[in-house]
């Protein structure tokens, strides 16, 4: 059992299964990998709880009433609310904050027998992509710890990398699961908008927000994903009506015929000369396996940029009015009157990024600009979503990089917001349109950080997703490779 | 120094138009669409860098003042220092630059897209709670099902006395 | 039409109307709407905007905006969307009410009443969806206030009015009328002292033929006699300023009932700009054809349906049917009577009448009078038949009030039967002429008013049992 830290989720499952460890071995053993919080990865742990439950799960394995994931560890981005550890979103304002329900997705995966190891570290209400804006300290990327790991899951993306936890639970709003998993060499996927309960994510942006699994595998991300997934009606007014799915059950399928679409606007001159040649030889990939690429065209690519940073500002400066200090979370001490509360709790509690977008979501919804701004955005939404459709009437699925380069050093761009935005150029047009994508490892570029490639499918196309990825994972092994430090 | 920065984001803002509107990869002339949504005054005339400082006279824009930051921070109940105010507002004036690119789009017709699943066409079928136009709303019948939690939901309270939140008092 | 001037001015004014809805749940959460509960016990965590709580409509609420807008005439749209309207106040637990904005559930209507024998119409401009907010206390904190968010979540709808009405006693009439409706197609409890109607009057005034004057808002008015105080204070008030000089600035005022004048409440500076957007977390609400055919069929007769009824079945004046449906156990009352007598007027005249007196005076609804529909029937039917007189029945009727019985019983056991026997009645007639020679001459003279002194000693003789009618027929035909 030397390396059960290396074991995937569905050779976990499987060993658990057959009784060849305890559930209680396979948490001991994770905790103590979490020890000394290497990463920062971790907000909360409490190995009491994550016990309890592991020894529950070996209860239910003995009795024969195990899930399919009974006994597996887990660990929550800590956008999820939990009733057993804390949740603070990453911000100073939920300072110790206990929600009295867990989120749905949380509840779905502790259904299926998964173990909960804690909550990951991430940016601040999920805004930001390098993981520099959580109130509790930068989360450093295993491959490399004076970079980032990428964000907002970047300390989902860390602790998976580091394996400190087979797999984790991230957030999507404009590229928070694909891009971490890009810089930190790991499989993640978004899925179709509305296909996870958004019931107790701590809201960013409404229509955007997505919840999904990031592993070491597009195997164990179906895994995840299938328990993860599902028609949340009576909580969720967002969340699909349509049937749980299996995302499993066309994993093996051959990829012979699949037309691959190539979007010359995802390889324009921005993009780094080591991601664009990591991309281009998995693609040669694909088609050695029987893929067909074609070329595509998604013209308003660079307008997803202030397309998404006009939309999803507007949707959290509303989402975040709820932090006042009245109710729960973080009150300033020491204020006048009830205006001065206010201004004093939000003011010494939100970070700069969060106020940045506040300031935003403000301006373009004020009477007078929201026509000009947010109505404009949501109409060039609509294209986007239209440019995807007439895309995907030659192709079967879009292949392209999820980002411009590899991870920066930390502190690179933490003084130029708009950097930030700039470089989530690939995400957005996916999260947009509501499309599901996914990003698995492809190589490695300078500096030998991974390079993450990005599969976008049709709506509902998951499975084809991570067929894809899967078959892909089966001729490589850049998704097993180990950072470096990481014993 | 800050000067240099926007020099450097918008020619890759820049570098972006380009390769979006003329691209780079051969046989893809066919691809290239008509209705290209930059007007033409906001692609660059050349590839690469630019040597003109980012002006006016490309982007027209109104610029945030610092009264609107004032006026922003009150509707927000955040307040900012003289120095925070001013990166602020230099950094939404740099921000609400990239965005007046996409205020030129002509979306004349176009329906605004509140949902995802208002372009989920075609799925309608496979989606229930969802018509022609996109999603609909799903009622629930009219059950009570919570029951009390106070104590539960007032454990993160920042001060609670006899049940209820204390706030600095509201004058009307 | 004519408008009441108020020392030369014209009073214009819009009603704006929060109805709770009668629903079990509230709108977005399942908590109880029960008044009265311990604070705080019917907040969960939606309703108290804990973090990843998200809301979920509920249909009652949906179905009662239905039921308002057939009510009122109003058309109810097929795709109606919800909105964010942000704002920061401590009873407001997400920093924004989720209400409707672009597109309401119920566009336009209107509300009929009479003002007097004036048949008033004030134009509806919209309803809509909308959750309550939680409530402030401050009477038992230094300083400080404490706030029960029981209420918030409460689903609300908001009637919004054209600025039809043109005195207090109108906009009364017309916030009484619409309590009547909302309380009779039961979405509403109607209870005002606990919040259950609660109406914004928008008061402005202007010289006759000139353009509307600046309004300001008198809020929270919860009960009829302060709604019309509050608004004559009000509009004496506005006068006065404009007298002097001073133009009107847009306010929101509260009315102090202990002072009875209006105040302007603390200028919020962001008032204006809510920035309301679409709610991302609801899609748009869609009401078929179907369901709403459904609702109508399922619906009691509606007032205003009723009353027309009423006129046309029964051929009451529109005063009267307008009258007997102020509500549905009144206008039951009236039709049960009339089925025990058949007599539609006589039965709206005695309800209208007598019953109405004695309500109010003992404090009494419909429903706890002493006197059922079926014995006012019984009584009416007495008169109409000529059993007995009119006098006679006000005694019967008091007797009924009292002390119960029947009215056959009562008219037997105070011997209140009119005489009807024509040949005992001549005999008495004949002996009065026959006693009043002089009355009998001046009236053949000419001198109709002669007949009254006739009357008199016939009635006394007859210990007023005569039919006063047969009375003057018989002396008409003996004098010829």
């Amino acid at each position: 059992m030397a390396d059960l830290h290396n074991k995937s989720v569905a050779q976990l499952a499987a060993m658990l299964k057959h009784k060849e460890v305890s559930a209680v071995e396979v948490a001991t053993r994770f905790l103590a990998r979490i020890g000394g919080n290497p990463h920062t990865a971790f907000l909360d742990v409490n190995s009491e709880v994550t016990l309890a439950q592991a020894r529950a799960s070996d209860e239910k394995i003995a009795v024969g009433t195990a899930g399919p994931l009974e006994g597996v560890p887990i660990a929550h981005k800590d956008i999820f609310v939990t009733k057993d550890f804390a949740t603070t979103a990453g911000s100073k304002i939920l300072q110790d904050y206990r929600s009295p329900f867990d989120a749905t997705v949380v509840m779905r995966l502790r259904d299926a027998g998964m173990v909960t190891l804690g909550k990951l570290n991430c940016d601040e209400f999920a805004m930001g992509s390098a993981n520099e804006n959580s109130a509790y300290g930068a989360v450093t990327n295993p491959w490399d710890t004076t970079r980032i790991p990428g964000g907002s899951s970047g300390g989902s993306a860390a602790a998976v990398a580091a394996r400190l936890t087979p797999a984790a639970t991230g957030t999507d709003t404009g590229g928070s699961i694909r891009q971490p998993a890009a810089f930190c060499g790991i499989t993640g996927i978004k899925p179709t908008y509305g296909r996870a309960s958004r019931y107790g994510m701590v809201a960013f942006a409404s229509s955007l927000d997505q919840a999904g699994p990031m592993a070491r595998s597009a195997e164990d991300c179906a895994l995840l994903l299938s328990a993860m997934c599902g028609p949340d009606l009576d909580r969720d007014s967002t969340s699909l009506n349509v049937a749980k799915e299996d995302f499993s059950r066309t994993l093996m399928l051959p990829l012979q015929g699949l037309r691959v679409g190539v979007a010359n606007e995802f390889f324009g001159e921005g993009l780094a000369d080591d991601v664009r040649s990591a991309i281009d030889t998995a693609l040669k990939q694909l088609q050695a396996q029987g893929a067909k690429l074609v070329p595509i065209a998604l013209p308003r690519t660079e307008l997803s940029i202030p397309v998404y940073y006009i939309i999803a500002p507007a949707e959290a400066s509303s989402n975040l009015s709820r932090f006042d200090g009245v109710k729960f979370g973080h009150r300033a001490k020491d204020f006048s009157d009830l205006a001065s509360m206010y201004e004093k709790t939000r003011s010494e509690a939100f970070g700069d990024e969060v106020k940045r977008r506040i300031m935003i979501g403000a301006y373009v919804l004020s009477h007078g600009y929201y026509d000009a701004y947010y109505l404009q955005a949501q109409k060039i939404r609509r294209m986007i979503a239209d440019d995807f459709q007439q895309a995907f009437d030659q192709c079967d699925m879009i292949a392209g990089p999820v980002a411009p380069t590899t991870a920066w050093k930390l502190g690179d761009k933490s003084d130029d917001p708009l950097a930030n935005y700039l470089a989530d150029i690939f995400t957005l047009p996916a999260s947009l349109a509501g499309l599901p994508g996914m990003s698995l490892p492809v190589g490695f570029g300078e500096s030998g950080m991974p390079v993450g490639m990005q599969l976008i499918g049709n709506y509902l196309q998951e499975t084809k997703l991570l067929n894809v990825a899967h078959q892909y994972q089966l001729h490589t092994d850049h998704h097993l490779k180990t950072p470096g430090g990481v014993a | 120094m800050q000067r240099g920065r926007m020099l450097h984001r918008l020619c890759f803002v820049g570098n972006w138009l380009i390769s979006g509107a003329n691209g780079r990869v051969k046989g893809r002339a066919s691809q290239r669409r008509d209705n290209n949504p930059l007007p033409p005054k906001f692609r660059l005339a050349h590839g690469g860098t630019s040597s003109k400082p980012p002006g006016k006279d490309r982007f027209f824009h109104m610029s945030l003042t610092s009264h609107d930051i004032d006026r922003l921070a009150q509707l927000s109940r955040l307040q900012f220092e003289a120095p925070a105010a001013e990166r602020m507002l230099g950094q939404l004036n740099g921000f609400f630059e990239i965005v007046e690119q996409m205020r030129a789009v002509d979306t004349q017709g176009v329906v605004p897209m509140a949902h995802p699943v208002d372009a989920m066409q075609g799925l309608s079928q496979a989606i229930a709670d969802a018509d022609a136009h996109g999603m609909t709303l799903r009622l629930r019948e009219d059950v009570v099902s919570e029951p009390n939690q106070r104590e539960a939901n007032q454990r993160s309270a920042p001060a609670v006395e006899s049940g209820l939140f204390l706030v600095p008092k509201v004058i009307e | 039409m004519n408008s009441p001037l108020v020392h030369g001015y014209e009073v214009v004014i819009g009603f704006e109307t929060h109805a709770q809805l009668s629903t079990q749940s509230k709108i977005f959460s399942r908590a109880s709407t029960a008044f009265g509960a311990e604070p705080n016990t019917q907040a969960c965590a939606v309703d108290l905007a804990l973090p990843g709580t998200l809301p979920v409509m509920n249909k009652g609420a949906v179905e009662r905006a239905i039921e308002l807008g057939l009510a009122l005439g109003s058309h109810i749209a097929e795709r109606s969307v919800f909105a964010r309207k942000n704002y920061f106040y401590p009873d407001l637990p997400k920093g924004y009410q989720i209400s409707q904005f672009e597109i309401p559930v119920v566009q336009g209507g209107a509300v009929s009443f009479f003002l007097g024998d004036e048949k008033k119409t004030v134009r509806l401009v919209r309803a809509h969806l909308e959750e309550d907010a939680g409530k402030s206390l401050h009477e038992d904190f230094i300083g400080q206030s404490g706030i029960d968010l029981n209420r918030a979540g409460t689903p609300l709808l908001e009637i919004v009015t054209e600025p039809d009405m043109r005195s207090s006693e109108e906009a009364v009439a017309y916030a009484k009328e619409l309590h009547k409706i909302v309380t009779w197609i039961g979405i509403c409890d109607g209870n005002m002292q606990e919040g259950s109607f609660r109406c914004d009057a928008n008061v402005s005034v202007r010289k006759p033929g000139a353009p509307l004057g600046t309004r300001r808002e008198i809020k929270n008015l919860n009960s009829f006699k302060f709604m019309q105080q509050a608004i004559d204070y009000e509009v004496r008030w506005q006068i006065e300023q404009i007298e002097d000089g001073r133009a009107i600035q847009q306010a929101t005022v509260l009315f102090n009932p202990d002072t009875g004048e209006t105040r302007a409440m603390r200028t919020k500076e962001d008032a204006a700009d809510y920035r309301y957007f679409p709610d991302p977390d609801l899609p748009p609400l869609v009401i078929s054809r179907e369901w709403v055919e459904r609702v109508r069929s399922e619906m009691a007769e509606l007032p205003r349906v009723m009353a027309e009824r009423f006129v046309t079945q029964y051929g009451l004046p529109e005063y009267d049917a307008s009258t007997l449906t102020q509500s549905k156990a009144m206008a039951a009352y009236f039709e049960e009577t009339v089925k025990a007598c058949g007599q539609a007027k006589l039965a709206s005249n005695w309800i209208m009448g007598e019953l109405s007196r004695r309500m109010n005076a003992d404090g009494l609804g419909i429903e706890q009078l002493p006197v059922k529909a079926a014995q006012v029937g019984a009584l009416i039917q007495r008169i109409a038949d000529d059993t007995i007189s009119n006098n006679a029945a006000k005694q019967v009727f008091d007797a009924l009030w009292n002390d119960n019985g029947e009215v056959d019983a009562i008219i037997e056991a105070k011997g209140l039967k009119q005489m009807n026997d024509t040949g005992a009645l001549e005999a008495i007639i004949d002996e009065v002429l026959a006693a009043n020679p002089k009355n009998v001459e001046e009236f053949k003279a000419g001198n109709a008013k002669a007949l009254n002194g006739l009357v008199g000693p016939i009635m006394k003789a007859s210990k007023g049992k005569a039919n006063p009618a047969q009375v003057n027929a018989l002396l008409l035909k003996k004098l010829g």
